[in-house]
């Protein structure tokens, strides 16, 4: 599980990370927001510069990058592939046989929804590094709160989360016990494979029984849901920082609508 | 326990998604752990399994990956009604048939979700996303959600865990047999 070692070295002491998860929130909403405002490639490509740079104040330069480098291609080839078969318009036509129409305008949108979406992955990996994602649905969880809607949402989400490194180590524990009695879980075909994991999984599912009853005797001893307010053990501030990290995620969005109003690089291209 | 449930049914699922991601369609994967969305509503109800289906799917799996973003609403809802439906229309856990057919339906909705959604959003195209999430999930669905529930049901009775055995369901469920 490289990815679980990854995201606990990216939890480390910056000043991005000292935010306050709420801010940071908003800058993921703000990523998710952009793509969905424009796919203008010169927006993107601005964009992701400026994405870029902000692993260096959060100092995740070394998990970052690589990070990133590795993620790109499985997630945006398919787009590049996909979308010149589907575009329908274009004068420069690259290829013409039967229902295939592939234009260079539809190459070039392609690479404008690749950029697109590239903002969006890497907005979310930032964010998913710099955030404590139990930090997150604890500050969701007060905040929900004092609107009226129950903590049972964040709390289940912070709880998961808690769980994780626990049922990695079942699965491991059992998995090394199958291959202790020779039992070759990676050998054979990909069925074959898919099959070696089915007595895996069915103690696997049985020891996470177990567990969600001690976790409902836990609960159920500690009084869960007793009462309708809970209280919290950390309380995160706002300060200056966090307006700036908003200030800055919402200069963002405006460049975003900016340069779509403003036909960037007199790019107009569309379905 | 609904809740303890739900958070072993992420976990487990989203685990599960997880330890599969390296086997990419696009911004999709294929995920052999699918069958636990639906083995766990049909276990567990239909809320449970679609709670912790929504929940392992988008705050586990797709966070751990880096996928958590723009197309998560779609997986979201698409995986809440893969975990949801069959544990709502299946009626009787012992018979493979309804347990495959709402699985392989739930299936089919979920792809609709995610095609949908990608599509409003202009990632992808419905039909390529579609077809992908049914080429996932089905096979996985139909054929291991009923031997997954077979396997696993007397466990789960054994421990009081079935959701039509549970207090309080006795009188919605009328006098529905005991699987056992």
């Amino acid at each position: 599980m490289g990815v679980l070692t990854m995201m606990e070295a990216a939890k480390r002491d910056s000043c991005i990370h000292r935010l306050n998860p709420l801010s940071k929130m908003i800058f993921c909403i703000c990523m998710i927001a952009i793509p969905i405002i424009t796919i203008n490639p010169y927006v993107s490509l601005i964009l992701l510069a400026v994405l870029w740079i902000l692993p260096l104040p959060a100092k995740l330069q070394d998990i970052f990058y690589p990070t990133m480098i590795k993620l790109y291609p499985t997630m945006l080839i398919l787009l590049l592939i996909i979308w010149p078969f589907f575009y329908p318009h274009g004068e420069h036509v690259l290829v013409h046989f039967g229902v295939i129409h592939i234009t260079l305008e539809g190459l070039f949108f392609a690479v404008a929804q690749a950029l697109r979406i590239a903002v969006a992955i890497t907005g979310c990996m930032y964010f998913v590094m710099v955030t404590e994602i139990i930090d997150l649905s604890s500050v969701l969880g007060r905040a929900l709160q004092k609107v009226g809607i129950s903590y049972t949402a964040p709390f289940m989400i912070t709880t998961s989360f808690k769980f994780l490194p626990e049922f990695l180590g079942t699965y491991s524990t059992i998995s090394e016990s199958f291959r202790a009695r020779a039992f070759q879980l990676d050998k054979g075909s990909l069925l074959q494979r898919l099959k070696n994991f089915i007595p895996l999984f069915i103690p696997l599912i049985d020891t996470s029984l177990g567990k969600a009853q001690n976790i409902a005797s836990a609960m159920l001893l500690r009084a869960y849901g007793s009462k309708k307010k809970r209280t919290y053990y950390t309380v995160y501030s706002f300060g200056i920082g966090d307006l700036l990290f908003v200030l800055m995620s919402l200069a963002l969005v405006a460049f975003a609508v900016w340069g779509k109003v403003k036909v960037l690089g007199g790019f107009d291209l569309h379905i | 326990m609904t809740i303890a449930l739900i958070v072993v049914g992420a976990v487990l699922y989203g685990v599960g998604c997880f330890a599969t991601m390296n086997i990419v369609i696009g911004t999709i994967t294929f995920r052999p752990a699918a069958f636990i969305s639906c083995a766990w509503g049909i276990l567990f109800g239909p809320w449970v399994g679609g709670a912790a289906a929504a929940i392992g799917n988008t705050f586990i799996s797709d966070v751990l990956s880096g996928w958590f973003g723009i197309g998560g609403v779609g997986g979201f809802v698409g995986n809440f009604i893969m975990g949801f439906l069959p544990g709502l229309l299946v009626r009787d856990p012992r018979k493979w048939l309804p347990i495959s057919l709402w699985s392989c339906i739930a299936s089919i909705l979920c792809g609709i979700c995610i095609g949908g959604w990608q599509q409003i959003m202009n990632i992808n195209q419905f039909w390529v996303m579609c077809v992908a999430v049914w080429a996932c999930n089905i096979p996985i669905n139909v054929v291991l959600t009923p031997i997954a529930v077979k396997l696993l049901l007397p466990r789960v009775v054994k421990r009081n865990l079935y959701w039509k055995e549970l207090p309080g369901q006795a009188e919605v469920e009328g006098d529905e047999p005991s699987p056992q």
